[in-house]
């Protein structure tokens, strides 16, 4: 298989008013232990990622209103919000998509809580928001 | 509760089979038989990894319709696989959370509030 496909779904963002909250439903009562919380302050987002087989669930609380997260909170209320696919190789992923005239949001790949990340934009995915994550080699999922 | 695997995201459409044509063509996924739904929807599927991501477009009334005419098209639902569905009714009786047993293609499965999952339309199934 190639470097750049997609293998699986490396995990599906929701985002909440707050995580400590969150953890109420869906570590205490779905069961899904947390792997990893982070902040990301450049993103305005503080998120946690909860192992769900060969998956996980990322759950986003915005850092303040004014960031991306805060703004699809203040419009859409807490609920699904992207889908991230996992890839061995991030920027070739990425090459491909521009070549076959995908929009996007990231131009490269940078930094992100699930490795290294990239965004395509929802109006070339039937409004799908739809993330790469290559992910970090000493994180790599068993 | 032994939550185990995500089985399918949902992404409502007005057009199942192009979303899904569009997503085999960009992301290279094969096309998968969609699950029997609690909404009569027409559909279709692809697969990635143990998972599935479902397109589908809503016939009548029902939480689809009204994803698709309150966010417009995109992700809507969220459909898990538990170990053992009768443990997980337990856990959310005990937990005081709202759910709505249905069975769908044979599956059983559990309609969950979406207020009590952080305003996700999530699904609890049983283990094929």
């Amino acid at each position: 298989m190639s470097r750049t496909a997609l293998t699986r779904i490396h995990h599906v963002g929701v985002v909440v008013r707050d995580l400590e909250q969150a953890y109420g439903f869906w570590r205490d009562v779905l069961g899904l232990p947390v792997h990893k919380v982070a902040t990301v302050e450049d993103q305005g987002v503080r998120a946690a990622l909860l192992t769900i087989g060969e998956s996980e669930i990322e759950l986003l609380e915005p850092l303040s209103p004014a960031s991306g997260i805060g703004k699809f909170l203040a419009k859409r209320g807490e609920g699904l919000h992207h889908i991230c696919y996992a890839t061995e190789d991030v920027a070739g992923a990425l090459d491909e998509a521009r070549a076959k005239g995908v929009r996007l949001i990231d131009e490269k790949p940078r930094p992100g809580l699930a490795g290294t990340i990239c965004f395509l934009h929802p109006a070339s995915t039937h409004g799908v928001l739809v993330e790469y994550a290559q992910p970090f080699a000493d994180e790599a999922h068993a | 509760m032994k939550t185990e695997r995500i089985d399918h995201v949902t992404v409502v459409s007005p057009d199942a089979a192009r979303a899904a044509a569009t997503f085999s063509r960009l992301f290279g996924l094969a096309s998968a038989a969609v699950s029997g739904s609690a909404d009569a929807t027409a559909g279709a599927a692809v697969a990635i990894g143990g998972a599935r991501i479902e397109f589908r477009t809503p016939t009548e009334s029902g939480p689809l319709a009204d994803a698709l005419k309150t966010g417009g098209e995109g992700m809507a639902a969220l459909a898990l696989e538990v170990a053992d569905l009768d443990q997980a009714i337990q856990t959310l009786q005990h937990a005081g959370i709202r759910f709505d047993p249905q069975t769908v293609g044979g599956r059983r499965l559990l309609l969950i509030d979406p207020r009590a999952a952080h305003g996700v339309r999530l699904a609890l199934m049983a283990r094929r």
